[in-house]
């Protein structure tokens, strides 16, 4: 499965280049198909039980390929699984705008932000590499494998 | 010898020099995204940092072989963290018969 990951693919290609926006606009149409939900300022979070937020830039291979590894962690587990709710940081034009959806976040360089709820409570929230291992090591995933994976693609793009 | 810069590099291509903005490499507890290697971890492994905005980057024209682009946001735009790659530039910095290259694909070569 690769549904994210060719969004970033898309802004690799000149099709892409002509079209920049269509990643971003494609995104909420694979979130519908995907086991995520996309989440909006305002959107209600779980009382109860625990909730993921997940911000992500469709121009990074590492945050697109990250969703793709997590929706096949979530097939593979299919019984009770945790709400994962995301958005896209396009959706963030300033700074400011990240703590509409993870209060506390700090100043965001780099992607994916993340938030961990529990019972409600904002119990976690991190930003990059942090928050890519952290998600990983919850979902029995490889950080290391997941920027290999971007990295093998890049190199075998300067090779075709 | 070739010049090669890497736009918005982390240190992620041996040998490359890098580019990254101020207020974003020098923050307390930036971290590679690939490596999560520090700012000061990568330098001191002997990787060489450019720290400029991508408006005007401080190097001269027709200076590089090699202008490479990776996982940044789409260029001439601006996200959160400012105004992105400038097209402009590249072409200014590149060499004549230098070439961009985009996420491993040949963007432009300059004529």
């Amino acid at each position: 499965m690769t549904a994210f990951f060719d969004l970033f693919v898309s802004h690799s290609n000149p099709e892409g280049w002509a079209d920049p926006t269509w990643a971003d606009r494609r995104f909420s149409e694979l979130v519908a198909a995907s086991p995520f939900h996309l989440w909006h300022p305002g959107d209600p979070i779980p009382e109860r039980d625990v909730r993921y937020l997940i911000g992500v830039a469709t121009w990074s291979g590492y945050d697109m390929r990250l969703l793709d590894a997590l929706a096949e962690a979530l097939t593979a587990h299919p019984n009770d699984p945790p709400v994962i709710d995301v958005f896209n940081t396009a959706d963030c034009p300033h700074p400011q705008d990240f703590h509409r959806y993870i209060s506390g976040l700090g100043t965001v360089s780099h992607t994916p932000v993340m938030g961990f709820w529990n019972n409600g409570e904002l119990k976690w929230s991190g930003q990059g590499y942090d928050a890519r291992e952290w998600i990983a090591g919850i979902f029995d995933l490889s950080s290391a494998e997941i920027a290999a994976f971007v990295q093998d693609w890049i190199k075998a793009q300067a090779h075709a | 010898m070739l010049f090669r810069i890497n736009l918005g590099g982390e240190g992620e291509i041996p040998g490359v020099l890098n580019q990254q903005g101020r207020w974003i490499v020098l923050q307390a507890g930036w971290r590679s995204s690939q490596t999560g290697q520090t700012f000061d971890d990568l330098v001191g492994a002997g990787h060489d940092f450019l720290i400029a905005d991508n408006i005007r980057l401080p190097l001269p024209d027709d200076a590089f072989d090699e202008v490479i682009t990776n996982n940044i946001p789409p260029v001439d735009s601006q996200t959160w963290l400012g105004p992105t790659v400038q097209t402009r530039e590249i072409r200014r910095i590149l060499k004549g018969g230098g070439r961009w290259i985009h996420n491993g694909i040949i963007r432009f070569i300059k004529p």
